[in-house]
């Protein structure tokens, strides 16, 4: 498993993940040309928590941020 | 073929044996995916006349070709059986499911045939598929045997699990996936459960490739969009179906207690304040939707403090357990609702059953002799008793585990009159009083009762002529059909709408997409057809995708034609055509048996089958290239 990295430019709030993966989808098509959620640099754990991670390959393009409809990821300095 | 993973996965449980072969490009042209190639596959697997219970029943997943992109509702999956609650073509259809992942992996269908000589469960993990022991599973509950399997494989693997119920072969036991999203109707689990099938894990790291990547991209784009610019979204988001309350209940769509009375103040003993303060935590979604309709349960106070799960629907749990049972308060609709997911059973045909049962005792039919001593009463007692039987298939709850039509059959004495359902599957709306497409085609479906494929905008009273001469364009009505289809005192004939509905509604499912209005109010054929070639880079113009949904169609009504159906298996309930019902606004009469017929030889009629049969003919499957 890839290592795990915090951006910088990027705030996750896990409380409001609606665990939709758009995200997800939105980076393995982007980066890999496919959607895959397990191809992605971000990860969501969808078994209770939807805790929010990203791995060591994640550029902070922001793409998981705009594609985001819940407000689970917001650019820093931007949250609510 | 882009958009399909392009193979079909085929394990037959009895011999273990596992086999793929691809989707041919003719299948896929035909049917499209999802529910369209799943009718086909069951028609092909599945011999008429099988205990849906026994190995010779096929368990069918399919996911179609926009599944698992980012297109908004892009999540549904289908599974298909024989329903062993109905005896006809089971169908349920999930969105937060292993289907996709097993699209990731490299497969769009997966048939399960046989039976395994001990509990075990599916592993497929892109090429390696395992039939893997499953003994230490059997007996949990679906969120235990998920969380299981979860430590064991790693949370990359979606699950669809069943539980108690499901083992033990309720007829009506539901699949339920990564613990909340449910293949919920007509028994699935049971099949499932008869096949010593514990549950499926899916994984893959494949993914899928459009054809067209920009194109597709910008047609995302513009119905994300869209979706985003719904006036309702926050609504839909946090209140959820508890707004469609109001107006269901009022039209009495949705009734209380066996659906004997009006159910207009559940919103006095649901308040949605409290609900939004008490009960919901926040949204659930399918993946890749923008909508959030889904729920996160987590009791603030109270009796069940601390109680968090993630629910499809809290609004249907409530007018299912606090509209049809009558159990008192959030706090115990809530925990109906997790014990029933916990256990595997659909909460609608549970309370059906449940609702049947009670009004049966009150009435005398039943008596302390056949309950095993259990005084039946409206409200959260008996049906926490009965909920822990019937899933046990404990004493009384062996019967009622049976369905209400099984049941009824097994009392005698005029059971049967109290049983509301068609084909065996209790309604999802009431039929009395104001049809629009939504309710009536819950007797033409066949699956038996059920909405989702015939929801249109006929809901909503009062539309102009316009309105519905410009929606039958947008769903393919063909010219030649329009003024027939648009007459009539609200400017639509119910029965013939309801045909080009369905049709339409094949396709939406059969690509994979959600029904729900804020999502499937953006789509309409023509773009149907430029999703489908940017996805897949096969062109087929409007007009052949919508034939391929009435293909679908004809070959499931031909699925139970084999099982001996016939028109007469359409009609409304006895109950509802001889009993009215009040409410505040007054009585609404009982349905009327000469419009129902009347109605049902215009679908008929619409749809080019057999007047005495009500079943497509010779002539009608051969136009569609149909080989039966």
């Amino acid at each position: 498993m890839a290592e795990t990295m915090v951006p910088q430019s990027i705030v996750t709030d896990p409380e409001k993940c609606a665990g939709c993966l758009s995200c997800q989808l939105i980076c393995s098509y982007t980066h890999t040309g496919r959607f895959n959620p397990l191809c992605a640099y971000i990860r969501i754990n969808l078994r209770d928590d939807y805790r929010i991670e990203f791995t060591e390959e994640c550029t902070e393009c922001g793409l998981c941020v705009e594609y985001c409809t819940y407000g689970a990821l917001q650019p820093t300095g931007e949250e609510e | 073929m882009k958009g399909y993973a392009g193979n079909i996965l085929f394990v037959n449980l009895t011999d273990g044996s596992i086999k793929r072969e691809p989707l041919e490009e003719a299948v896929a042209r035909k049917f499209i995916g999802g529910t369209g190639v799943n009718a086909l596959l069951a028609y092909r697997h599945i011999k008429a006349g099988i205990d849906p219970l026994s190995p010779d029943n096929a368990l069918i997943m399919g996911a179609g070709p926009l599944v698992g992109t980012l297109i908004p509702g892009s999540a549904r999956v289908e599974v298909t059986a024989k329903s062993p609650l109905t005896g006809v073509i089971g169908i349920s259809n999930g969105g937060n499911t292993p289907g996709i992942m097993l699209k990731y992996a490299g497969y769009d269908h997966l048939v399960v045939t046989g039976k395994a000589d001990k509990p075990v469960y599916l592993k497929i993990d892109d090429d390696r598929v395992e039939i893997c022991d499953a003994d230490h599973l059997w007996g949990k509950d679906t969120f235990e045997t998920t969380d299981a399997l979860w430590d064991e494989l790693g949370d990359n693997f979606w699950i669809s699990a069943i539980g108690v119920a499901g083992e033990s072969l309720v007829r009506y036991a539901l699949i339920l996936n990564n613990k909340h999203s449910a293949f919920s109707r007509t028994g699935l689990g049971a099949v499932m459960g008869s096949k010593n099938l514990k549950a499926i894990a899916a994984r893959g790291t494949r993914g899928i490739e459009v054809a067209d990547g920009p194109g597709f991209m910008n047609l995302t784009k513009e119905l994300l969009d869209k979706v985003a610019a719904f006036p309702l979204l926050k609504e839909w988001r946090t209140v959820g179906f508890f707004m469609a309350f109001e107006p269901y209940t009022s039209m009495g769509y949705m009734l209380g207690k066996n659906n004997t009375e009006s159910a207009e103040d559940i919103m006095e003993r649901f308040p949605i304040k409290e609900y939004l303060s008490r009960v919901r935590k926040g949204s659930t979604s399918c993946p890749g939707c923008s909508l959030g309709c889904k729920g996160r349960v987590e009791m603030q106070d109270g009796k069940y403090e601390g109680l968090r799960f993630r629910l499809s629907t809290p609004a249907v749990a409530v007018g299912a357990f606090g509209g049809l049972v009558a159990v008192e308060g959030f706090d115990e609709v809530m925990k109906c609702a997790e014990l029933s997911n916990r256990y595997g059973m659909d909460l609608d045909s549970l309370t059906a059953t449940i609702g049947f049962a009670i009004e049966l005792y009150q009435k005398g039919i039943l008596t302390d002799e056949d309950t095993g001593g259990l005084e039946l009463d409206w409200g959260t007692e008996t049906v926490r008793t009965l909920l822990d039987r019937i899933a046990q298939r404990d004493g009384f709850g062996r019967l009622l585990g049976e369905g209400v039509v099984r049941a009824a059959e097994e009392i005698g004495k005029g059971a049967d009159y109290y049983a509301v359902h068609i084909k065996g599957m209790d309604l999802g709306l009431g039929l009395r009083g104001r049809l629009s497409t939504e309710n009536f085609g819950q007797a033409t479906n066949p699956r038996g009762a059920h909405l989702d494929r015939s929801p249109s905008i006929s809901f909503m009273p009062g539309r102009k002529k316009e309105s519905y001469v410009k929606y039958c364009r947008s769903i393919g009505v063909p010219e030649d059909r329009v003024e027939a289809v648009c007459t009539g005192p609200e400017n639509f004939n119910v029965a013939r709408l309801t045909r080009w509905v369905e049709d339409y509604n094949t396709i939406l499912f059969s690509l994979g997409l959600c029904h729900r209005t804020p999502i499937s109010q953006h789509y309409n054929l023509d773009l149907f057809a430029r999703l489908y070639s940017t996805a897949t880079g096969l062109e087929m113009n409007p007009e052949e995708i919508r034939q391929a949904g009435e293909r679908a169609w004809n070959l499931s009504r031909a699925f139970n034609m084999r099982e001996g159906k016939t028109k007469t298996d359409d009609f409304f309930p006895e109950r509802l055509m001889k009993e009215s019902v009040t409410l505040r606004k007054g009585e609404i009469p009982a349905a009327d048996p000469e419009m129902v017929e009347q109605l049902l030889n215009e679908y008929y009629e619409e749809r080019g089958w057999e007047a005495d049969t009500g079943n497509p003919g010779p002539q009608k499957l051969n136009e569609l290239g149909i080989d039966t």
